[in-house]
């Protein structure tokens, strides 16, 4: 089997198993390449269907381009949407004292209080034990030891030191109030990976992956602390050589990763992605 | 689709320290496959913990295992060679991960054992190199390493080197390439050592790139795992995974436990959502959905098979069994047996032939219990069939998981008894 067709059918696998085995189950999607694939990948998996609510994310600090695609998408796929803000962190009411916000916080308060706390607040009042995240092995180094099914409790802490085993496609579900399952179907993709097969399934992507002015999103978050990349790659065989060549990694333009030494560890063991 | 083949997937395995990650991290530093941003935090890092270079840590990811320098969960890195791709997973050395060196193992088709010079063969060694003999992985090279502790000594290797050989003949396992290597100095890892001029052989990068992917499974008989049936009008979708054989349109399935009359049928349609004209035939590999001719009873957990190469379906079974879960393994305990979707209750009847995993004998003869990381041949019962086949005739569908409340708590292979039979 080709390489691609492997991983294709290995994610096909895992969110059918995920559907079957997990009742409330839902997908995040950010609209960023990886999501997007994941979506196509649902397509696949139930021939055709959508069949459990997209959940959004949306921090408020979206570019406008990744909003007019999430419209554009939900219109062409045909899914249930579901977008959550954390409307009290952004207005500084409730538990917050003060509005958090890229213009007053760090990046890693941001990126917990508007992205973790956020999607804690859904699961919740959606009641849901099963969500299915985009993340890969190789974007990160701690990303690197994740399992297929992660499970994470009600605080949503991930037990790094303690994980389950999976072997042969065995996967275990634990039962706790208020904890939930991550299904991570795309864990063995590469970011080459995930652009040759955007490339053979001519899937629908946002525009800014592609340089203008002599300059391209590698990987996209939050407007304020996403940076470009100096790029002339303006078409997906262009990415993909460029991809070949480059020395520097898919998420050096994601200021949350790099604010401090093992800034991702911290943040995912309390519930980040 | 792509024209690229998949990965050979590579696991390093050995006892604590022997200096799996550093291996692993020397070998993509000095393929320069590590990023610029890698290799940054890399520094820091080293810094951080008063270390000069410290390459065990591009695996190493976590603060606990940097600070404490030991590697708790597989890492999983992708690599590649002029020659092809790679994904080089880092297993934990120490006993009480050995689950999730397990979970590592359970995907690699070939092995890198480490052993040092200084400690010699220790239990983790030979722990591990029992795993993957259980696992089917007979692929091995095995490193000889830390020469730099010991002058480069060329009789200190083939000492030790004698030792590895003896232990894989007592295992009847294939003689492996031995390395010797002094990982952190890069010595023989992706250049020959100037350090050991009398070493001629194979450097661990190009003795990687001479291993052998697994062979393909298309021409094995047909296995195809239901994984569930999804409403679609007339015609119901059945949906699963093709573990060896192919099937093609208008081919007659039989479909197992039973395998009766009433459970066969022939394939209508191969649905692929977006596909341009619909797939003629499906091969090992493959998560697919189809059709069915005649409307007939099929639910998870079924396995549909050819009707020449049938697969066996009984009650009682011989599994090798790893025991991972702290609470001991007893008789007559309820817990569920998995193959592919199958997942029925049963429990163990006898424990036969425990082996002590320090030196391969036999502790006891039909002990009552099965401790924490010990191997046994068991007997296991189950309330309803089990549909198999032998491990040593298909490992996709000879191969087994226990589960009960804790989770995932037991793994092994379906093995043939004295006298037992296929019919």
């Amino acid at each position: 089997m080709k390489h691609l067709d492997l991983l294709e059918s290995k994610s096909i696998y895992l969110l059918r198993e995920a559907y079957h085995l997990l009742p409330r189950l839902c997908m995040l999607w950010s609209m960023g390449k990886d999501s997007n694939v994941l979506l196509w990948l649902t397509k696949k998996a139930f021939v055709g269907r959508i069949p459990y609510p997209v959940l959004h994310i949306d921090t408020t600090y979206e570019f406008p381009e990744m909003l007019e695609f999430r419209t554009w998408a939900q219109g062409y796929y045909g899914f249930e949407l579901i977008i959550k803000i954390n409307e009290e962190a952004r207005a500084g009411r409730g538990a917050y004292a003060s509005s958090i916000g890229y213009e007053t916080h760090d990046p890693v308060t941001v990126t917990h209080e508007l992205k973790t706390v956020a999607l804690q607040q859904c699961m919740q009042e959606r009641s849901f034990d099963g969500l299915i995240t985009g993340i890969r092995r190789d974007e990160d180094s701690t990303r690197a030891k994740e399992r297929y099914f992660s499970p994470r409790d009600v605080h949503f802490k991930w037990d790094y030191k303690d994980q389950p085993p999976e072997l042969w496609n065995h996967f275990s579900i634990k039962k706790w109030p208020g904890g939930h399952t991550r299904i991570q179907p795309l864990l063995d993709w590469t970011e080459l990976d995930i652009w040759r097969y955007i490339e053979h399934e001519n899937i629908p992507i946002p525009q800014m992956y592609f340089a203008r002015n002599g300059k391209r999103y590698r990987s996209l978050g939050c407007s304020p602390i996403t940076k470009t990349i100096e790029s002339h790659a303006s078409t997906i065989p262009e990415i993909i050589e460029e991809l070949l060549c480059t020395r520097h990694s898919e998420r050096a333009g994601r200021a949350q990763d790099h604010h401090e030494r093992n800034a991702m560890q911290k943040l995912r063991a309390r519930g980040f992605l | 689709m792509s024209h690229s083949s998949p990965p050979l997937r590579i696991i390093t395995v050995g006892h604590v320290d022997h200096g799996k990650s550093t291996l692993l991290g020397r070998l993509l530093y000095d393929t320069q496959s590590l990023s610029h941003e890698q290799l940054v935090s890399l520094h820091a890092a080293s810094a951080a913990e008063g270390k000069e270079l410290e390459l065990a840590f591009v695996l190493d990811a976590f603060l606990e295992e940097q600070a404490e320098n030991i590697t708790m969960d597989i890492t999983q890195i992708p690599f590649r060679t002029a020659e092809r791709h790679y994904v080089m997973m880092d297993a934990p050395g120490h006993k009480e991960f050995l689950k999730n060196m397990l979970t590592g193992a359970s995907s690699a088709e070939a092995a890198i054992l480490l052993v040092s010079i200084v400690d010699g063969l220790q239990e983790q060694t030979r722990r591990h190199l029992q795993l993957l003999s259980l696992l089917g992985i007979n692929q091995v090279i095995v490193v000889i390493n830390k020469l730099d502790l010991i002058d480069f000594s060329q009789e200190a290797f083939e000492q030790a080197s004698h030792l590895t050989q003896q232990l894989f003949e007592e295992w009847s396992l294939p003689v492996p390439q031995i390395i010797p290597t002094a990982a952190s100095l890069g010595e023989n890892i992706a250049s020959l050592s100037s350090q050991m001029p009398w070493y001629q052989g194979q450097t661990v990068l190009q003795s990687l790139d001479a291993l052998t992917p697994r062979i393909s499974l298309k021409t094995a008989p047909l296995r195809f795992v239901i994984q569930d049936i999804y409403p679609s009008g007339k015609f119901p979708l059945v949906v699963g995974h093709v573990e060896s054989g192919s099937l093609s349109l208008s081919e007659e399935l039989v479909f197992w436990p039973q395998g009766s009359q009433q459970r066969r049928t022939s394939v209508r349609s191969i649905e692929e959502w977006g596909a341009s004209s619909s797939p003629q035939c499906a091969f090992a590999g493959e998560s697919i959905a189809i059709t069915l001719e005649d409307s007939i009873f099929v639910q998870r957990g079924d396995i549909a098979s050819n009707p020449q190469e049938l697969p066996l379906q009984r009650n009682d079974l011989s599994i090798r069994l790893f025991w991972l879960e702290a609470m001991p393994l007893l008789m007559d305990q309820e817990m569920f047996l998995q193959l592919g979707t199958q997942r029925i209750p049963g429990r163990v009847t006898c424990i036969e032939n425990r082996l002590d995993p320090n030196t391969m004998t036999l502790i006891v003869r039909s002990p009552r219990s099965l401790h924490q990381h010990e191997v046994a041949d068991v007997r296991f019962h189950v309330c309803q069939p089990l549909v198999f086949d032998y491990y040593e005739e298909l490992p996709a569908t000879g191969r087994v998981t226990i589960t009960n409340e804790k989770g995932l708590v037991g793994a092994g292979i379906i093995i043939r008894q004295k006298n037992e039979s296929r019919s």
